[in-house]
């Protein structure tokens, strides 16, 4: 098993923000979270990584290819982060310096863990090219889907297990959607990566995710293959999701 | 109803050597509602801007219920993030108010009357009105936009992008108020997104837009089921694949 | 090229403009330089009217302002009553004094404000609390109160000298004598500018920090796995940095200008009491070539200022 996380619960003050949070990831498995704002999970994705504010309290286990997270402190989270699991922001406007070229950018997680890349070949395989271009470029001079892919290509650098995607389809209109959505499957399939992908629209995660979790107030109310918790849903709140998400298609 | 409310006939926009808008017609029914889908750069917000009056079109006109004079309590526009627009430390009666404020229609009293009652029209409880607005949900906040756009009582409404990005609960509880509304009052809409469904969802009619002109418009399920334009057919594709019913078949 | 030539003929212009604005402003004052003679009983006024005759003063204000610009083409910068010559000769040895005595407190306050401010702003607790009760006390504490407090302490101890850039016997020092002496005669006038100057920069340097470290690509710089020191050096001080270079130009523009009420009282022979003494006694060609002196060293610090900018920015020299 990749990841087991066990009865993750974070706190802050006296708000419950995560509450009896467990669920599994396999290798090259993706697993897709589903959940609209305020449910928790960017702060379940910062967890995962121990990138939460000192003055979160969380508890519980998070288990990475058998090895526990929780309670280790900076020095010894720094090669796991990227290394072993990495996170794609939500904005990636903002998630890139903007005064760094790209081929800087993807150099400097290579550097921090001291492993070897193909600059091209990692750009290839998240469908940005040339790599010339996109490597001389700053942030700025790219476009809002080859910023997205950049993001990604970072945190694929360190080739790591493990990769989770916060919110990567939101920015996009459909079609480019539909691509971003292709390039996670296909990635899974030709290397070992598992993707844990985040994102409130039913439909993506339905077609690429293997199995999916809803959350709601900081709990998952759901859990299980797309077909399965969409398809028949035992907890009202998904219930109502699906009924407005197919409220949606077009009539005729 | 068959008159023509909106109007618009060969207008042009360039920003700097960027052509965002070439020469579009349009024509819209009163009580018509309208999708305009197109990606990003299609020119679909520019012309928007143009038929609300936040742009100057560089050639063509605009007309409003046969007048090109036409001002705010014709046209209003809604943007994306509405909700975050709103000034927080007002009440919700004076964020709703404010355009009468603004035009010096009636008396206090009367605006926060009127005020009231759109705030009820768009669900929310009359007695929330002396509520600060950042005490309000961002659903709740949406509505107060969609209030605070109506009290003028436009003919024409246009919502740019004001649904993408809206948790999907929030968005079909504001899809099924704007159909509502648009049943009570008679409401002209337009609804610009990048999203087919949610145009069609709202729209009897779609005009699908690419690199500043309209290339396609037709009556939404005959758009969906059979495009014609190249762009057309990308857009359905991308909607259906997307569409939870097909991903689960 | 076209940009700079622009920036050029703009600078020109201002200066011109700055030249012609205080040259009117020190028409508004009533009398000229001959005026304090008409109390003396036994100058007659006839002999004042010659004298003023002589000096040109009783032409018109244009054909006088002409006069001054082509005195200042010429290199001469005006004709001082005063010292009874060309005013270029009298700025040179002044300017330098100043220079040396703002260019040493500037770079002081940018040294020690550098690192003041970033560490504020990655710390929290009781001694950053007290460091910004410290600085603004220091804000506070206006120049003139605080140099001359320094002066009596000066006197009391006896430790530093208590005014002038070069002891008596200066010239018969050694070189490295002379560099001393003009060390520790920098000292207090140093201290003074300096406490003025950094409340402001760490203050500003805080506050970029500041942005800088919430934005979300340090974040993302942390969940790729980079260190702190990296993060901190390679990813944030770059960024950090651009409010601060315009700062650093205006900085450069008030090299001039920022010291001279400090050299008046701790007697610093700068630009500052040659002014001072100018605007008592209405010498004009004087006051007008040091007003326009440092309108050009501030016009030239932005200017600097935006060029840095310009290179250091990969998003300003998108547009």
């Amino acid at each position: 098993m990749l990841l087991e996380v066990r009865d993750l619960t974070v706190e802050l003050g006296s708000r419950t923000i995560l509450s009896g949070i467990s669920f599994d990831v396999e290798a090259r498995q993706i697993l897709g979270i589903f959940g609209e704002s305020g449910c928790g999970k960017t702060t379940l994705a910062l967890a995962l990584l121990n990138l939460l504010p000192a003055h979160y309290r969380v508890r519980g286990s998070i288990r990475l290819e058998g090895q526990e997270l929780l309670g280790l402190d900076e020095r010894r989270m720094r090669p796991i982060r990227g290394g072993k699991v990495s996170m794609i922001f939500q904005d990636p406007a903002m998630a890139l310096n903007p005064v760094l070229r790209v081929g800087r950018q993807l150099a400097e997680v290579a550097r921090a863990h001291r492993a070897a890349y193909d600059a091209g070949q990692l750009l290839e395989s998240v469908g940005l090219a040339p790599a010339a271009r996109i490597l001389k470029a700053y942030p700025h001079q790219l476009s809002g889907g080859e910023r997205q892919r950049v993001t990604i290509a970072q945190a694929l650098v360190c080739r790591p297990p493990l990769a989770i995607a916060d919110e990567p389809f939101t920015a996009l209109d459909p079609p480019r959607v539909v691509e971003l959505a292709g390039l996670f499957a296909s990635y899974r399939s030709a290397t070992r990566t598992s993707f844990l992908v985040i994102s409130h629209s039913p439909g993506v995660l339905a077609r690429i995710a293997d199995r999916m979790l809803v959350m709601r107030d900081g709990r998952i109310v759901e859990q299980g293959p797309p077909r399965q918790v969409f398809g028949t849903p035992a907890d009202p709140y998904t219930a109502a999701l699906v009924a407005a998400a197919e409220g949606l298609p077009a009539r005729g | 109803m068959a008159d023509t409310l909106l109007e618009v006939r060969g207008v042009r926009k360039s920003f700097g050597d960027t052509a965002a808008l070439r020469a579009t017609d349009l024509e819209l029914r009163r009580g018509a509602a309208l999708g305009i889908v197109g990606g990003s750069g299609s020119g679909k917000s520019t012309l928007a801007r143009c038929i609300a009056r936040f742009e100057r079109p560089d050639a063509g006109q605009v007309r409003i219920g046969g007048r090109t004079d036409y001002g705010h309590t014709d046209v209003q526009l809604i943007f994306q993030e509405a909700a975050a627009s709103l000034n927080p430390r007002f009440t919700a009666e004076e964020v709703v108010a404010e355009p009468l404020l603004i035009q010096r229609r009636g008396t206090a009293h009367e605006r926060g009357k009127a005020a009231r009652k759109w705030i009820e029209t768009v669900g929310l409880r009359a007695d929330s009105a002396p509520k600060r607005a950042l005490s309000f949900s961002g659903g709740e906040r949406q509505r107060l936009a969609i209030a605070r756009a109506l009290i003028l009582e436009p003919s024409l409404l246009i919502l740019d992008e004001s649904l993408s990005g809206l948790d999907l609960l929030l968005q079909a509880q504001i899809t099924a108020l704007l159909l509502d509304l648009r049943k009570r009052l008679g409401l002209t809409l337009i609804l610009i997104s990048h999203d087919l469904a949610l145009a069609a969802r709202i729209g009897d009619e779609i005009a699908v837009m690419d690199q500043g002109a309209v290339v396609e418009w037709a009556p939404s399920s005959d758009l969906i089921a059979r495009p014609a334009h190249p762009r057309s057919a990308e857009l359905a594709a991308a909607s259906e694949w997307l569409s939870l019913r097909s991903a689960l078949a | 090229m076209k940009f700079a030539a622009r920036r050029l003929a703009h600078a020109a212009l201002l200066l011109l403009a700055v030249s012609f604005a205080a040259f009117a402003f020190a028409q508004l004052a009533p009398g000229d330089y001959y005026s304090d003679l008409r109390v003396d009983s036994r100058i007659s006024p006839e002999t004042l009217e010659g004298l003023r005759q002589q000096a040109g003063l009783h032409r018109p204000f244009l054909a006088r302002y002409g006069a001054w610009l082509g005195s200042a083409a010429r290199g001469d910068f005006g004709y001082s009553l005063a010292y009874s010559g060309p005013v270029a000769p009298l700025l040179k040895e002044r300017i330098r004094n100043t220079l040396l005595l703002t260019g040493v407190a500037t770079a002081v306050a940018w040294f020690l404000a550098v690192p003041i401010g970033i560490w504020s702003a990655t710390r929290r607790g009781v001694v950053e609390a007290a460091l910004k009760v410290v600085l603004a006390v220091l804000l506070i504490v206006p120049d003139l109160l605080l140099a001359i407090l320094l002066l009596v302490f000066a006197v009391e101890t006896g430790w530093f000298p208590a005014g002038g850039m070069n002891s008596p016997d200066f010239a018969s020092m050694s070189a490295a004598g002379r560099l001393r002496d003009t060390a520790w005669r920098l000292v207090l006038p140093v201290s003074v500018l300096v406490a003025g100057m950094l409340p402001v920069l760490v203050r500003h340097v805080r506050a970029s920090m500041a942005e800088t470290l919430d934005a979300p690509f340090v974040l993302a710089a942390r969940a790729h796995g980079i260190s702190p020191s990296r993060r901190l050096f390679r990813h944030v001080l770059p960024v950090a940095a651009n409010p601060l270079i315009g700062l650093a130009g205006l900085s450069l523009g008030t090299l001039l200008s920022a010291s001279l009420l400090v050299e008046v009282v701790m007697g610093w022979p700068g630009l500052g009491p040659l002014l001072v003494d100018a605007i008592l006694s209405r010498d004009i060609a004087v006051v007008l070539a040091a007003v326009v002196l440092s309108a050009g060293f501030l016009i030239a610090g932005n200017a600097a200022a935006d060029l840095a900018l310009y290179r250091v920015d990969p998003r300003i020299r998108a547009r």
